[in-house]
């Protein structure tokens, strides 16, 4: 038992020197740019403290048996203690080790509850992660989305809700889990494609510190999540950041009111339809799916071969994007187009979309 | 005391010779060439023929692989003899004798379907030590590309390729498959059963191996499938190339399982090995899991080929869904990798402290609650990943409970070494390196497992460090201490001692200068799995590659040690270890029937300083009447 009580004597001595050059002279933290960072701080020193602890008492353990404990030679056929065990030291260590655990685990619980403190009218900023950007919708200033990066004011509590579209914008692939995170911040949290919910993928962020940093995607994407990372999270002071929120909120109506001219345009662009199809109007180029130049030629043919029941080129039109599988236009195979149009675009806006296919992009 | 090795000419190899016929009739290469091409000829002109007749294009990419790597293989296994027996049973053929493709007699027969534990456990070692140097040829492969943030070896996708496969061939046609090859040769001989219950699905599910092995390979040639080991939905062009091994394993371990029954008189639950007990919880752990981890795959499948929906959001899938299948086996899969190492490490240290394993019955207990706490954790691996939020907490607290039992064997083995007459023989040189790295592996899992920790370094190289330290530092430290141990009871040959050593230092030192920087990094924001990374971390990627390769260069002399010393090595003694297990007491290499007495266990494994204490002895019952 005095064996014991010097193993764990020394062990610690040596796991505090250890601890104290890793915290330090290394300084293996990162910096701390967010209240949840500085929540994470106290935690993370007492764990590598304990650590290093536990890790030296069995160096010492173990390398002093190894030093004194050794076999003479070939010729050394004695055979060790026959010990079979200690009731006692065996319930010691594993009592130990269980308060430890509790300890942590308890810790940890409420490290966790105060990093997610946050009120009813904190700003929510919905991230949209997609291959291979984010953007940034600013849901409690008027929805507003940005993609030149994050602005957030210091000192307020930020909700991110994340979400990924299904589709990747302006094409027909499948989106993936995309990783949001700021390593100064503390936190981190993965957008799926189809969560949604609003406690399920959301963080939330207190900066504490005025700076540039970058956001890095943390979930394998495909071949550009190398590159999926980004210098442009700016934390401003209070009142830089309502300067950039006025002139952001006047960016936002004045290309709001350009896009009301245009309903069609603004629909077909945001949707996407360009990523597949050619439409001069509209300044696209896809080939994926047919040129929406010919969109009255198409319904013709339809028409004439009886494969359609719409009773105007408008019907056709709509049936085409709610319906993509009823009438596959002549050297193009079927199940391309996603199916889910239908249900992702309100009727308002299925309604300005056909309208402005129909009139060849002249109407509104 | 030693048995007499059974003189061949008692046994005759009829294998091959059954029924005569020319090389392309009788089980063999040949007739597995022969009928892998048929296969695949079949695999593309059915569905061809099919497309054809309904009027679609004849060729379609992921219907034909598909096709393709499920005849192949199925051709190749049918042609080496896989199914012979069994397919003679049905149709009403005579049977061969039990044992006619039993035991080596020349090293011809390790190239053969055979149904002898002993030779499925060699087959096994090569070929998974095969892999893994292939496995680290592409860690170097990457390590380069890696050594400065601005190289451009290959493209990204390439890049991808070559962590995914990495990973996959590691784990899946390594690590799990040199541990069954491990327990393949020794698990009998330990219990005192004269073969696997089940030896021709044991012979199967080693021929599995090379074959998924090879699809897996071949992927690169195709740029690989560049997921990640995971291969999470919705990026999963995972292909299915993994079935073939999950199915493997888990019909490689029911068999090990099942021996369980097939003890020798007398081995009762406390005098078995702790070896034992480890593949014991190891099976269960496999055979309760891999259903979980086949369904995901199979489902991936479905997904890629039929169009199924299972994990299409799009069209009301569940990506999430993914997640949870698969690390609802991949966490205890961890386990299936560490238990068995655990085993390995408590023969190791007893038998060189000359020392009873200290507190047996809590070792054996640990294990086994390892076990069974494994398969409540697995939600830890998606703290980050879009939980139900109140989940984390009860799945911190499982996950950080499992380091309880853990932690009583690692101060069980350190009390172990207490008051013994210590040997640093190389096994024990291995043991002692993998007490030290398990060590900071088992840690850092404890800093993973605090949420708020969990959060801020998963996905990054802390993770990176962190696997590494236990699936390197402590599963692969372990396979080399097994390895080293029953080397001269495998081979009959003594390995190089010197060479051992040197293995040994130069991959504890590197090992440890290339993982442990991989934790800070990953704590100031390096993230894993990319191919490029911030400047400020060039100088310590840089030494990390350097380090890589020494590690590399480091396992070279253990197989050149290994070939060497298998060639033209010393005769090894019957039991140069002075061990009591009943391993160590038949002949090296162990007779074709492994007993030439009936043996009879009278006491504990692990008696070792009690003078003239005796494990098991061998009553000179004639044994061939046991044959069946």
């Amino acid at each position: 038992m005095k064996r014991i009580a010097q193993f764990i004597a020394l062990g610690t001595v040596l796991g505090l020197v250890l601890s104290a050059i890793f915290i330090w002279i290394v300084d293996w933290f990162p910096t701390e740019g967010s209240q949840q960072s500085k929540n994470n701080f106290p935690l993370f020193i007492a764990i590598t403290y304990v650590s290093f602890v536990i890790f030296a008492i069995v160096l010492v353990a173990m390398g002093y048996s190894l030093w004194k404990f050794r076999r003479g030679g070939p010729s050394d056929m004695r055979d060790g203690d026959p010990t079979h065990g200690n009731t006692l030291l065996e319930l010691s260590w594993t009592g130990a080790a269980l308060l430890v655990v509790i300890f942590f685990a308890a810790w940890g619980a409420k490290v966790l509850d105060d990093n997610e403190a946050h009120a009813a009218n904190d700003r929510v900023i919905t991230v949209h992660a997609y291959s291979f950007a984010f953007a940034y919708q600013y849901d409690s200033d008027g929805g507003f989305t940005r993609t030149d990066g994050l602005y957030v004011p210091v000192g307020k509590t930020i909700v991110l809700h994340m979400v990924t579209p299904l589709f990747t914008p302006g094409t027909k692939n499948l989106e993936v889990i995309h990783g949001f995170w700021v390593p100064e911040w503390g936190v981190k949290q993965d957008a799926t494609p189809g969560v949604v919910g609003k406690t399920v993928g959301t963080t939330y962020v207190k900066p504490t510190r005025i700076g540039d940093y970058e956001v890095q995607c943390t979930e394998l994407c495909g071949s550009g999540h190398g590159e999926m990372h980004f210098k442009n999270i700016h934390v401003l002071s209070q009142a830089a950041f309502d300067k950039w929120l006025t002139q952001a909120k006047a960016l936002a109506e004045k290309v709001r009111a350009e896009a009301a001219k245009t309903p069609g345009l603004a629909v077909f662009n945001s949707a996407g339809c360009g990523g597949c199809h050619t439409f001069t109007p509209a300044k696209s180029g896809g080939t994926t799916g047919p040129s929406l130049d010919d969109v009255s030629q198409d319904y013709t043919r339809a028409k004439e071969t009886s494969k359609t029941e719409a009773a105007n080129l408008t019907g056709f039109i709509r049936e085409s994007i709610v319906d993509p599988n009823a009438y596959i236009a002549k050297g193009y195979a079927p199940n391309i187009m996603p199916t889910s149009f239908g249900s992702s675009l309100s009727a308002t806006q299925i309604a300005a979309l056909v309208g402005y296919l129909a009139k060849g992009g002249s109407g509104p | 005391m030693s048995v007499v090795t059974s003189p061949p000419s008692t046994h005759t190899p009829a294998y091959g010779h059954t029924g005569g016929g020319s090389v392309w009739t009788r089980p063999g290469w040949w007739r597995a060439l022969l009928w892998t091409i048929l296969a695949a000829a079949l695999a593309i002109a059915v569905p061809a023929l099919v497309r054809v007749i309904v009027g679609w294009p004849w060729w379609q990419y992921e219907v034909m692989s598909t096709c393709l790597m499920i005849a192949t293989p199925l051709g190749f296994l049918s042609g080496i003899g896989c199914f012979d027996y069994w397919g003679k049973y049905i149709v009403g053929s005579p049977l061969p004798e039990g044992h006619a493709d039993h035991g080596a007699y020349s090293w011809r027969d390790y190239f053969k379907v055979n149904t002898d534990h002993k030779v499925i456990g060699i087959q096994y070692l090569v070929t998974t030590f095969v892999f893994f140097l292939i496995g680290g040829m592409l860690a170097e492969a990457f390590r380069a590309q890696l050594a400065s943030p601005s190289n451009t070896y290959f493209t990204h996708d390439a890049y991808n390729g070559l962590i995914s496969t990495h990973a996959s061939i590691m784990i899946f046609l390594f690590i799990i498959p040199a541990f069954a090859g491990i327990a393949n040769f020794v698990v009998p001989l330990m219990l005192g059963a004269e073969d696997m219950a089940f030896p021709r699905l044991n012979a199967l599910s080693f021929w599995m191996l090379p074959t998924a092995g090879l699809i897996m390979v071949a992927s690169l040639i195709w740029g690989g499938f560049n997921t990640g080991w995971t291969g999470y939905a919705t990026l999963s062009t995972h292909d299915p190339t993994d079935q073939g091994t999950f199915f493997n394993m888990g019909v490689q371990f029911a068999g090990t399982s099942s021996i369980l029954t097939m003890r020798a008189p007398g081995m009762t639950l406390s005098r078995m090995p702790l070896l034992v007990w480890a593949n014991l919880t190891t099976s269960a752990l496999v055979v309760l899991g891999t259903p979980f981890i086949a369904a995901s795959q199979f489902m991936v499948m479905f997904d890629r080929v039929m169009h199924t929906k299972f994990f299409n959001v799009a069209d009301g899938g569940s990506t999430i869904m993914y997640q949870h299948i698969f690390w609802f086996y991949s966490h205890p899969a961890v386990y299936i990798m560490m238990l068995p190492g655990f085993g390995i490490i408590s023969e190791v240290i007893s038998v060189m402290a000359r020392k009873p394993i200290f507190g047996y019955r809590a070792l054996a207990f640990s294990t086994v609650s390892i076990g069974v706490l494994g398969f409540s954790v697995w939600a830890h691996h998606m703290f980050v990943a879009g939980l139900q939020p109140w989940l984390r907490v009860p799945m911190m607290v499982t996950t950080m409970l499992i380091a309880v039992p853990t932690g009583i064997k690692i101060f069980s083995w350190v009390a172990t070494l207490y008051n013994g007459v210590i040997n640093l023989a190389t096994p024990m040189l291995w043991a002692m390196g993998f007490l030290f790295t398990f060590v900071i592996g088992g840690l850092s899992g404890i800093w993973l497992a605090v949420l708020p920790i969990d959060i801020q370094v998963s996905d990054t190289y802390f993770v990176v460090a962190h696997i590494h330290y236990v699936l390197f530092g402590g599963s692969v430290f372990t396979i080399f201490a097994g390895l080293y141990f029953w080397f001269p009871k495998i081979t009959g040959k003594m390995y190089n001692e010197k060479l051992g050593k040197w293995h040994f230092w130069l991959t504890f030192i590197s090992f440890n200068a290339t993982f442990f920087p991989q934790h800070y990094l990953g704590m100031l924001g390096m993230r894993r799995r990319v191919w490029t990374y911030d400047e400020r971390f060039a100088d310590w990627n840089l030494f990390i590659s350097m380090m890589a390769f020494v590690l590399g260069a480091a396992t070279l002399i253990f197989v050149y040690n290994a070939i060497i010393s298998w060639w033209r090595g010393e005769p090894a003694p019957d039991n140069p270890w002075r061990a009591l297990t009943i391993e160590w007491q038949v002949s090296s290499p162990p007779p074709i029937f492994n007993f030439d007495g009936a043996p009879r266990v009278v006491g504990g494994p692990y008696n070792y300083g009690q003078p003239g204490a005796k494990h098991v002895v061998f009553e000179e019952a004639p044994v061939t009447a046991a044959h069946h």
